[in-house]
């Protein structure tokens, strides 16, 4: 058998042990003057005993394996660095092994060549062939055509729309809100602190007064209708914008008792209005007075400021009042129309 | 069994575990179909088979991609692949002539000498576990556990077949560089 690096530690063992023939020690000495490098204790190498017949034990590859050889440390230390998981003691181990010992500068570079890079240039051919497309389920379309079936049987069959006309209780005949200029409104912007100028503020001021919207009740013996009173009112405001409202008297005949909570909320909307507009009026009266006493144009700058600003007051009231009134308006129809249809039904 | 997957179910909900959808699946076939194929043919050496495997990990892939949380996806992947081809390389050893499967030595290499050809046919020589583990960590980066999640075995025995299958390599490299 050929003494190599792999098994060298063995035939060393046997030798101290001195089971080797004669043959095998001057194979083993040959091989250890060829390489000096392998760490052996030169005061433990025997000398030939030529006389000896020795034969090699049965358990001889046993032993090979068994024995930690300097290259197989320095395999697992290579394999460590290439793989990035060496400790710094390791490393340094590794490092000085690699300085002391030339051949394994060749050992390591073969080791550093066992790893793989993929070749990047080989690709799946058929990769669109993999993908999946949008799956439509069908089980929310059917709960969809379930809902839309039912939805639309309930729209045909239980909604005022299908009533016959002489179940119709509310109708709405015509309603218009809109800000415009009004003919005869001041243009703010243009205003002085002339007593003019104050005398066409109070002349509107007073129109919107005489005006303002306003719900009445009318109560008969037969029938019960709430009436819208139709309005115009043409204010001006401090951004020069107008108010135009009219509303069309709506007739709610032939009903039942209104819900209180209807009556509750117009009473309630009505009050509400007033009393802005009697506590702009309060002081817009108390400025009147002072007006006509002898001011510095300061005060009287001031005062028509004051005057523009009680102005604005009462046109947004104005504005509000019948924003929520037309909101009122459309709730009670529906409401009427809605209760009449299911008694109806 | 019932009771099991329904705390399976709230254990994913209360960790917010999201699972493979269209979109996230149509990904996993852009990023890793190449991946796949190339792992495959390593271990088959056959384009077609290859493609074959690529695909039938997809197919398992999609069959169950209900249950496949996102993050799990590339090592889904892997997995499958690779009890396809372990299933593919036993069945072709069942019908393919010894003399068949010998002729895949490297002996004429000699010849022909080129680095990435000789390791190429020296990885051949691998038992197919070394084979996969040697190719997830080269090619695909994995670490030990990764890998062992993948392979199905500890991280210390993937740490061992590492090192078994660069010993092997290193040796094959050694003789044929001496020969040429």
């Amino acid at each position: 058998m050929k003494i190599t690096h792999e098994n060298y530690e063995a035939y060393y063992l046997d030798y101290l042990e001195g089971t080797l023939s004669k043959q095998e020690i001057e194979l083993f000495i040959t091989f250890i003057q060829e390489n000096p490098d392998l760490k052996l204790d030169d005061n433990l190498l025997p000398t030939v005993h030529s006389d000896e017949q020795i034969t090699l034990p049965t358990d001889f590859h046993v032993k090979i394996k068994a024995i930690p050889s300097l290259k197989t440390e320095f395999s697992e230390l290579a394999i460590g660095e290439i793989e990035g998981i060496l400790t710094p003691t390791e490393h340094t181990k590794f490092e000085n092994l690699l300085q002391e010992n030339e051949r394994f500068e060749n050992e390591y570079n073969l080791y550093k060549q066992t790893k793989l890079i993929a070749d990047k240039n080989i690709l799946f051919p058929a990769k669109s062939k993999l993908k999946k497309g949008q799956i439509i389920s069908i089980k929310p379309l059917i709960s969809f055509l379930v809902a839309a079936s039912v939805l639309a049987f309930v729209y045909f069959n239980f909604t005022p729309k299908n009533l016959d006309s002489k179940h119709k209780i509310a109708t709405l005949n015509s309603t218009k809100t809109s800000k415009k200029r009004s003919e005869n409104a001041p243009i703010i912007s243009e205003l002085g602190n002339k007593k003019s100028d104050y005398n066409k503020i109070n002349k509107t001021i007073n129109k919107s007064l005489e005006r303002k919207p306003i719900i009445s009740i009318i109560e008969t013996s037969s029938d019960k209708s709430i009436a819208f009173t139709e309005v115009s009112i043409p204010i001006a405001s401090s951004n020069d914008s107008i108010i135009q409202t009219q509303i069309t008297e709506i007739l709610l005949a032939k009903t039942e008792k209104l819900p209180n909570s209807v009556f509750n909320k117009l009473e309630r909307q009505n009050n509400e209005y007033e009393s802005i507009v009697s506590n702009t009026l309060d002081k817009f009266n108390a400025l009147k007075e002072k007006f006509g006493m002898k001011l510095s144009k300061e005060q009287k700058e001031d005062m028509l400021a004051e005057s523009i600003n009680l102005h604005t007051r009462i046109s947004d009231a104005n504005y509000n009042a019948v924003q929520k009134l037309e909101k009122y308006k459309q709730q009670i129809i529906s409401q009427f129309n809605l209760l009449f249809a299911t008694k109806a039904n | 069994m019932k009771f099991r997957v329904t705390l399976w179910k709230a254990n994913c909900l209360i960790n917010k575990i999201t699972f493979l959808k269209l979109t996230e699946y149509n990904n996993l076939v852009d990023l890793h179909a190449d991946g796949i194929y190339r792992f495959a043919l390593k271990h088959l050496k056959n384009e077609m088979d290859a493609q074959d495997i690529v695909q039938n990990t997809y197919l398992k892939t999609w069959e169950k991609h209900e249950t496949i949380p996102v993050e799990n996806g590339k090592s889904y992947l892997f997995t499958v692949a690779i009890n396809l081809i372990r299933n593919f390389v036993t069945y072709e050893k069942r019908y393919t002539s010894e003399e068949h499967v010998m002729n895949h030595t490297y002996n004429e290499t000699s010849s022909q000498f080129d680095l990435k050809e000789i390791l190429d046919k020296a990885l051949d020589q691998l038992p197919e576990i070394q084979k996969s583990v040697i190719l997830l960590r080269d090619y695909e980066g994995y670490n030990y556990d990764e890998i062992g999640k993948i392979t199905n075995l500890s991280e210390s025995q993937v740490k061992v077949y590492i090192f078994r299958a660069r010993k092997t390599l290193q040796g094959i490299l050694k003789d044929q560089t001496f020969v040429v």
